[in-house]
């Protein structure tokens, strides 16, 4: 017998599913907030009493474990990573605060200035400069590097940032500080903005290298230290960790590169539904994951996710690739109020999970998403989360009436249906939001939806949106540890070129592919258990003049860049134009500003087994019938059918509810759900 | 009808029409100051021509008159697949580099409500490259007037229309591609709009339209209320207008009274000769920035909150320009003085509830003269060094002022490299500047310092005009002092010239080098009473020096331990503080 683990640590929860050679077995630990440590370790105990092991034998037959982690994610919410420093070009040392001017909200008046993670007084210049060409201006002064160092020393830094206006174009006076620090001040930890991320663009580039070396140091304790608790438990396989890239990889690789793991954990849900989507056979998805406190969305085009290079975390820039993915502030957590001019709103303050809602019993009296889905008869009164909470249907009607129904004269009943819908128009804003800025139709796409309350509301959006089919995966609650074990290995790679179409030379753009890809090959040629490495090569361009690129891929099998394939690549710019931003201009010179190389090394990663069909009669699964209100039709009669006793090829037709352990399914009139072979339900609306 | 649910979902998919019509718009414009800079407006109307929603409050009264004069001007001869086009400043609009489309909405061919996309396109013609003209004494030197045109008519494009446009444009290129952004920012409204009559039906749409009207005037009406029945006076001034006529006046009285606000302007100087004057469309717009910002911008904005307001802007003033005053710059200059004269009035009402909105923006920018076909002079481009600064914004109850202040928030500093790679010149510095930052219990962000090598310019020509309003405010806010002025020294050949007020169109020799310092932003509350420990932080942060931490905060701190000196502290604080009303209740 062996295993393989994929663990994923949420604000809550701490998620697992397990692979064994003949089955697969998930469920939930409580997170514990100051070492997560400690709840990955009772999650893995937790599974080994699954198997009727003890911790030490269930560790001694894993091969893999593969965790999501939130160290990186907390440590920049709460701001606690190392003290860090910065040397910089002289004369730009406020680069990382002026932030290219943006502010979050032009107009509020309150809202503070970023905390700053490198305050100004350790952030020291050096005179030194290096042109757009890559030809020294100015010298490095020696002397001030030893200085600042000197400094930074004294202050008592842990970690360096090296940031050089020019230096993706000449590393030179980079490596230098480096060889200096190195000798100078040999603690410290250091990263360099060439390594970090070698492109154009001074404030995107020393944000990523900043947030680096300030999260860094940080990541590398708690895996070395998580290393030796799993080895002394007995784990004799190999620890990945997922990247927010999409991909895992080893803790050598991660240790240094904190900034590519800020979000690690939901990134595995992504993952999760690029593989799900595509074993029932959709590749264009749009991805929901809705919680306590937000509402996540992805688009999913062709078996791939959207992957951004322009986030804000914590409000600090981060341009490494990572996941796209566009959160809302509202989720089952999310206030029902009345404003001033006598509306009922929803959001943006959340009770969170800590009072939270009314219908918890914690303490929380104001009237939420959650008491409204309660009070509608969307969930079952009783227990939640493993047995944790216990829903309270009498106080979410308390709560309802009290703020809502009695103040604007309806029935508590009516109020909670105007929650509802208004929570869902912000929720359907978000997918059209996301689907039109991207030049994306949401109805050519199939709805997925996890996270505990994203089934309950997606019925709704799909319709709304025009969308016809809607996937919910009998694991939507486990989603991102599920994808923990699905990832394969990845690194990407990015190095700033500025060229133009017309006076772009092959040869050098195969060098700096070469160039990029090198070291990442042969890293991923020494790691085991790879089955194929694929490299995806893109390039960043724009019209002259414009400010924003497009990244497009280069469809090539070849080991080398063609003139054809290049040619290709600027046709399928023009044509991805189009589709972005509704026009081309095959005419106008194309300039190149970075190129991207993807390398994955594909891993034998989980598939499920496909289970054949039954009868199209669910009555076996039937569980009661509840009064549940749907608008337009009032409180009807409604069939609840338990969920784990749902076999692929029953039928379910809505109104109806489907209870799963950690998720409801919310079935609406006019559509029909049916669980398919591999184990999700495939939800049609129909007139 | 639509019941209370139902309208508030549909006021909701109102603002997310507003914003997909912003998207596209921007990803499409083809001048960066609409697709960088932002500088656009999106709106959408009732069949009456009221303004519903609207994504840029800086447009909010401007566009809703835009509204009604187009509507006026062709009220009996408007067809469902038309489009209109206008960028008269007296014709409801703001200034002629701003374009306005507007287009009906049909349903079942009749027209029920109306779209509107406004664009600040790159050039339209008048004296200099992008309308930003400090000698013009007429709107015509400015730029070219366009009054409301059908551009469309029965969804056809009218290609002699188009031309007539276009072709007063020193880049008609860009200047048609703004336009294709307009129109599928407008398609974009129209579809979604009909695809909202469809499903929620039209009378449920109408419906909801003039309940969202009804519904800003009832919720901004209800928070005036909460105020009670006040009056306060409020002033600016400007310390000049380019033209050679010094410190005008921008006069406020603000009067509230059963959920109404009027705002009167009668006290405001005269009408300038030059481009620092506004229409009262856009001075109100202006005028009511501050309020928003102090209610919380959260608040809806369209024809319904206007109806809470009576503006009283006499005709002449500088907030009423007589046609052909010219109105170029009044975006910055006179918006942000008498949006200043608006705070300073709540600041005696909810002192900590105010902050500057609007920053002290400079002009400096640089066109690319060329001789084409051996003998015409050509204005062949325009760089824009006014983007590298960052600075003016205040402190508030409770923050440190930092980057820019509200409306010049919105545009973006460009990146030093992507600038050298494509311009060629040599960015030396762009930094804090120490001592700048206006004191305060809570300090003003401190303002920037940019040296910038121009590039060669053979074998064409580079003409500079820079305009620089020095300072705008004496004083801080509830007790703070201000923050440190504008300033541009240009080097060029062998002259240094300290451009106090306007430098318009001179010739640069080669080699030049610009120095661009912005201001600090003003402090608020008393310094005296900030905490010891930011001053002394500040003084480590090099955002203050030793001697000002002791001769504005009291605050003393030894220069060999850096640190503070507590007995010379307290003692020093106390012979300071005696005439100084303490604020440090604020903020906390």
């Amino acid at each position: 017998m062996s295993y393989e683990i994929g663990i994923d640590v949420g604000g809550t929860f701490t998620d697992f599913v397990v692979r064994s050679s003949d089955e697969i077995i998930s469920g939930k630990v409580l997170t514990t907030p100051n070492d997560e440590t400690v709840g990955i370790m009772n999650a893995i105990r937790t599974s080994a009493e699954y198997f009727s092991q003890d911790i030490h034998g269930f560790l001694k037959h894993a091969d893999n474990l593969v965790l999501g982690t939130t160290v990186v994610t907390n440590a920049m919410l709460e701001y606690a990573g190392a003290k860090t420093g910065l040397i910089t070009t002289k004369g730009f040392r406020d680069i990382i605060e002026l932030r290219t001017g943006y502010k979050e909200d032009h107009f509020d008046i309150r809202l503070p200035a970023p905390y700053p993670i490198v305050p100004r007084q350790r952030r020291l210049g050096v005179t030194e400069r290096i042109n757009h060409l890559g030809e020294v201006v100015l010298e490095l002064d020696e002397d001030e590097v030893r200085a600042a160092v000197a400094r930074l020393k004294q202050l008592e830094v842990e970690s360096i940032a090296v940031c050089l206006l020019f230096s993706f174009k000449n590393n030179k006076h980079e490596f230098r500080i480096r060889e200096i620090i190195s000798k100078e001040y040999p603690e410290a930890y250091l990263s360099l903005s060439c390594e970090v991320l070698p492109q154009v663009r001074e404030f995107d580039r020393f944000s990523t290298t900043i947030l680096n070396a300030y999260l860094s140091p940080k990541l590398n304790n708690y895996l070395r230290q998580l290393e030796i608790s799993l080895n002394e438990a007995g784990f004799g396989g190999r620890l990945f960790i997922k990247l927010s890239n999409g991909g895992v990889m080893d803790t050598d690789f991660c240790c240094k590169r904190g900034v590519e793991l800020i979000q690690s954990g939901p990134s595995g849900g992504v993952t999760a539904a690029v593989a799900v989507g595509d074993w029932s056979g959709y590749k264009d998805l749009i991805a929901v994951d809705m919680g306590g406190t937000s509402y996540d969305v992805c688009l999913i085009k062709d078996g791939r996710p959207d992957i951004g290079v322009d986030s804000w975390v914590s409000r600090y820039r981060v341009a490494t690739p990572m996941i796209d993915i566009h959160s809302i502030g509202t989720g089952g957590g999310s206030i029902a109020w009345i404003d001033e001019g006598g509306a009922l709103r929803v959001g943006p303050r959340s009770a969170g999970s800590d009072p939270g809602p009314a219908c918890y019993g914690r303490g929380g009296v104001k009237p939420t998403v959650t008491d409204a889905n309660l009070v509608l008869g969307y969930l079952n009164p009783g227990t939640i989360g493993g047995g944790e909470i216990n829903l309270d249907v009498e106080a979410a009607h308390r709560a309802i009436e009290a703020e809502i129904a009695q103040p604007l004269g309806m029935s508590v009943e009516e109020a909670a249906s105007g929650i509802f819908r208004i929570s869902n128009s912000a929720m359907t804003n978000a997918i059209r939001y996301v689907s039109v800025s991207r030049g994306r139709d949401p109805r050519d796409f199939a709805l997925m939806a996890f996270g505990g309350a994203g089934p309950v509301h997606v019925g709704v959006q799909a319709k709304d949106l025009g969308v016809n089919t809607i996937l919910v995966p009998k694991n939507a609650g486990v989603f991102c540890a599920l994808g923990c074990i699905i990832s394969n290995f990845k690194i990407s790679k990015v190095k700033s070129f500025i060229s133009r179409s017309n006076t772009i030379r092959i040869d050098e753009l195969n060098a700096i592919f070469e160039e990029i890809e090198s070291d990442a090959l042969e890293l991923l040629e020494q790691t085991p258990g790879i089955v194929e490495t694929q490299t995806h090569r893109a390039i960043d361009m724009r019209y002259v003049g414009q400010t924003h690129e497009v990244t497009v891929p280069i469809r090539s099998r070849t080991k080398r860049v063609t003139e054809l394939n290049l040619n290709k690549t600027f046709q399928d710019f023009h044509e991805a134009h189009e589709q972005l931003y509704s026009f081309k201009r095959p005419d106008q010179t194309v300039e190149v500003l970075s190129v991207r190389s993807d390398l994955v090394g594909t891993r034998d990663t989980l598939k499920y087994h496909s289970t054949p069909f039954e009868s199209e009669d669910p009555s076996a699964a039937y569980k009661e019938t509840r009064r549940v209100g749907f608008d337009g039709a009032g409180f009807v009669d409604t069939r609840i059918y338990d969920g784990t006793k749902v076999r692929p090829g029953n039928l379910i037709t809505g109104p109806a509810i489907i209870e799963e352990p950690e998720t409801t399914i919310v079935i609406y009139p006019q559509q029909e759900a049916m669980l398919d072979h591999y184990q999700t339900y495939i939800i049609e609306s129909f007139e | 009808m639509a019941d209370r649910i139902t309208a508030e979902v549909l006021r909701s998919k109102f603002d997310a029409v507003v914003a997909e019509m912003r998207a596209t718009l921007i990803n499409t414009a083809c001048s960066t100051t609409v697709s960088e800079a932002n500088q656009c407006c999106n709106g959408l109307f009732t069949e009456a021509g009221l303004l519903v929603a609207i994504d840029n409050p800086l447009h909010l009264s401007s566009i809703a008159e835009t509204s009604a004069a187009v509507l006026d001007y062709f009220q009996y001869d408007l067809g469902g697949e038309d489009i209109l086009l206008t960028n008269d400043p007296y014709g409801g609009g703001s200034r002629l580099q701003e374009f306005t489309a507007f287009a009906p909405v049909s349903f079942e061919e009749e027209i029920v409500l109306y779209v509107g996309v406004r664009a600040h396109t790159e050039d339209i013609g008048g004296d200099l490259r992008g309308n930003y003209n400090p000698r013009a004494t007429d709107i015509w030197a400015e730029g070219v007037r366009c009054p409301p045109v059908k551009i469309y008519r029965d969804g056809k494009l009218l290609k002699d229309t188009l031309n007539t446009i276009a072709l007063n444009s020193r880049n008609p290129k860009a200047f048609r591609l703004d336009l294709e952004a307009m129109f599928s920012a407008v398609r974009v409204g129209q579809t979604r709009m009909q695809e909202l009559l469809h499903d929620y039906g039209a009378g449920v749409v109408l419906d909801a339209l003039d309940w969202s009207v009804d519904y800003a005037e009832a919720r901004l009406s209800s928070m005036l209320k909460d105020w009670g029945d006040i009056s306060a006076e409020g002033k600016c001034r400007l310390m000049h207008d380019c033209q050679g006529r010094d410190n005008l006046n921008i006069h406020v009285k603000l009067e509230t009274a059963n959920g109404r606000l009027r705002m009167d302007f009668s006290a405001t100087d005269a009408q300038s000769t030059g481009f620092v004057n506004s229409t009262p469309a856009q001075a109100l717009s202006y005028a009511l920035l501050p309020v928003f910002a102090t209610l919380g911008m959260d608040i809806p904005k369209n024809s319904g909150s206007l109806r809470c307001i009576d503006l009283v802007a006499p005709e002449g003033s500088l907030v009423n320009a007589r046609m052909p005053a010219p109105t170029g710059w009044s975006a910055s200059h006179v918006g942000a003085e008498l949006a200043l004269a608006v705070t300073d009035a709540l600041t005696g009402l909810v002192p900590e509830k105010v902050a500057n909105v609007a920053g002290n923006a400079m002009l400096i920018y640089m066109i690319r003269r060329g001789i084409r076909n051996g003998f015409t002079v050509e204005q062949l481009g325009l760089t824009n060094f006014a983007r590298f600064t960052q600075g003016g914004c205040s402190g508030a109850a409770g923050r440190d002022g930092w980057g820019m202040p509200g409306i010049s928030a919105a545009t973006p500093l460009p990146s030093i490299e992507m600038f050298e790679a494509e311009v060629d010149g040599e960015i030396r510095k762009l930094e804090y500047i120490t001592d700048s930052a206006g004191a305060g219990q809570w300090r003003g962000g401190p303002g920037t310092e940019a040296r910038i090598e121009l590039p060669d310019s053979e074998p064409d020509e580079f003409y500079l005009t820079a305009c620089v309003i020095p300072r705008q405010q004496a004083n801080g806010f509830a007790g703070g002092s201000a923050g440190t002025d504008n300033a541009v020294l240009v080097r060029s050949g062998d002259e240094e010239i300290n451009v106090e007020r306007a430098f318009v169109d001179g010739r640069l020799s080669q080699g030049t080098e610009l120095n661009i310092r912005m201001g600090g932003g003003a402090g608020w509350g008393n310094p005296l009473a900030r905490e010891p420990e930011k001053v002394l932080s500040d003084v480590l942060d090099g955002y203050i020096s030793i001697a000002s931490a002791k001769t504005l905060y009291g605050v003393v701190v030894d220069p060999e331990s850096l640190q503070i000196d507590i007995a010379r502290t307290t003692e020093l604080r106390k012979t300071l503080d005696k005439s100084v009303q303490d604020l440090s209740e604020y903020g906390k």
